[in-house]
């Protein structure tokens, strides 16, 4: 053994023995079981539907429909919905949602402090789909979610804007041309991000 | 599946494993180091996705399938400080005081290194994205040119992980502290030029950090200098250039 000397920042009285027992390893398996726990928990992490496509790739037209009332939800079909988004006059965020989905209510309370933070320059919808209108709008006043959404009553609203999985959320200008969608959970920076682009937008 | 969180997750790990390789610590046993990286990184992780629930939206807090949904936000400082809490009463059960700063001193360079990695992964998950300009990256599924803010803060965390690694002189407290006013000052800048809905609470949490850091930073090395004059020099207390060797000896570079 080597001379004792004190570790660094003042406990001047601790030997170096002591020190020995500090630096030993406590051996490969349950170091390596923490790695499995480590993968494990990386998997779990991913276990919801993210991505993004490229703008341009859909454009809603038709006769302007206006949108219903904040706070509601009524029942819409496709040639409705495309008169809402593309006669808003602004650009559009459509989320598509439902109340059982997880990560739905995970990003509900960030769409609604982005619809208050752009309100009057950009005009929020939601598609409720495969749920229930009561079911909806108690996950609105319980997500204090202000915006109105549209009951894809015909199922044709998901299939045209090409959804595989909730929560989707696309971002239309106010000529009704796709910006971006977002597949899964939309983070803060991306949203607020393609809206800036959208408003950007000629 | 979310590829780029996936993905985000292993080049961290990933990455400070061969950091941990490459530049391994010198006051502390790297495998000690790997497990004190683990559970914290775990429980920090936890802490943090529930306090950006328990915040944001409460009448989630109890469905384990929404805490689960980390991708939708977590709130980073309660995050540290829980992790860090857990490492120092870790070292405080096993050896003592000293040793936990010692090991969270030894620790700081390489979460700052895991930190900078997180941000240079956003190249896998939403893009880099910041302020409009006529050079930088184009985040896929937009059209314009942004600064990449996310790589420009990992280099500078990047940065400040090796200074902070090779600051022999300083004491282990110093290095805590000095790593944490960094990682304060770097996070509330880029907050700035982030794109987000207005004044964040990462913010005002960001500037909190870095006043409570440096004032702690002055405070202590002023009472370092107080106690320096006061005792002799040989019975001063060593630096962090006094390490530890595997047999358990103490030597002074």
């Amino acid at each position: 053994m080597g001379k004792e000397r004190p570790i660094a920042c003042g406990d001047q009285s601790k030997p170096a023995r002591q020190v020995k027992r500090l630096v030993t390893g406590s051996g490969g398996v349950r170091r390596a079981w923490k790695a499995g726990v480590a993968a494990l928990f990386a998997v779990v992490l991913s276990g919801c539907a993210t991505g993004m496509t490229d703008r341009g790739d859909l454009v809603v037209s038709g006769p302007a429909v206006a949108l219903p009332e904040e706070g509601t939800i009524r029942p819409a079909g496709l040639k409705d919905f495309e008169g809402m988004v593309s006669g808003a006059g602004t650009p559009v965020v459509v989320n598509v949602w439902a109340s059982w989905c997880a990560p739905c209510r995970a990003e509900a309370p960030l769409l609604a402090r982005a619809a208050k933070r752009y309100r009057g320059q950009v005009a929020f919808l939601g598609v409720l789909s495969r749920d229930s209108p009561s079911a909806g709008l108690k996950f609105m006043r319980t997500y204090g979610v202000a915006y109105p959404s549209v009951l894809d009553a015909t199922s044709e609203i998901s299939p045209f804007l090409q959804v595989n999985g909730l929560p989707t959320t696309l971002v239309f200008d106010r000529h009704g041309v796709l910006v971006t969608r977002v597949f899964g959970g939309v983070s803060e920076q991306r949203l607020a991000a393609s809206i800036d682009e959208s408003l950007r937008a000629p | 599946m979310d590829v780029g969180l996936l993905l985000t997750v292993l080049i961290v790990l990933g990455g400070v494993q061969l950091v941990l390789r490459t530049a391994p610590p010198t006051a502390v046993d790297r495998s000690e180091l790997v497990e004190l990286f683990s559970t914290p990184l775990v429980v920090g992780l936890i802490a943090a996705r529930v306090a950006f629930v328990l915040l944001d939206h409460p009448a989630s807090v109890f469905r384990i399938r929404d805490l689960m949904v980390v991708r939708a936000g977590v709130e980073f400082w309660a995050g540290v400080f829980v992790a860090m809490a857990w490492v120092v009463v870790k070292a405080r059960r096993s050896a003592g005081r000293a040793d936990a700063v010692v090991k969270l001193a030894a620790a700081v360079p390489y979460l700052l290194v895991g930190v900078a990695l997180y941000e240079a992964s956003c190249l896998v998950r939403d893009g880099c994205l910041g302020p409009v300009a006529s050079i930088g990256l184009v985040p896929r599924g937009l059209e314009s040119t942004m600064v990449p803010v996310g790589l420009l803060v990992a280099g500078a965390l990047g940065l400040a992980a090796v200074v902070l690694h090779r600051a022999w002189t300083l004491e282990s407290e110093q290095v805590a502290l000095l790593a944490f006013a960094v990682l304060g000052g770097v996070r509330l800048v880029a907050s700035w030029f982030l794109p987000d809905f207005g004044p964040s609470r990462v913010e005002r949490e960001s500037a909190l950090v870095l006043i409570l850091s440096v004032g702690g930073l002055i405070a202590f090395s002023a009472r370092r200098g107080i106690a320096r004059k006061a005792v002799p020099a040989s019975e001063a207390t060593l630096s962090r250039a006094d390490v530890v060797t595997d047999q358990g000896d103490v030597n002074t570079l």
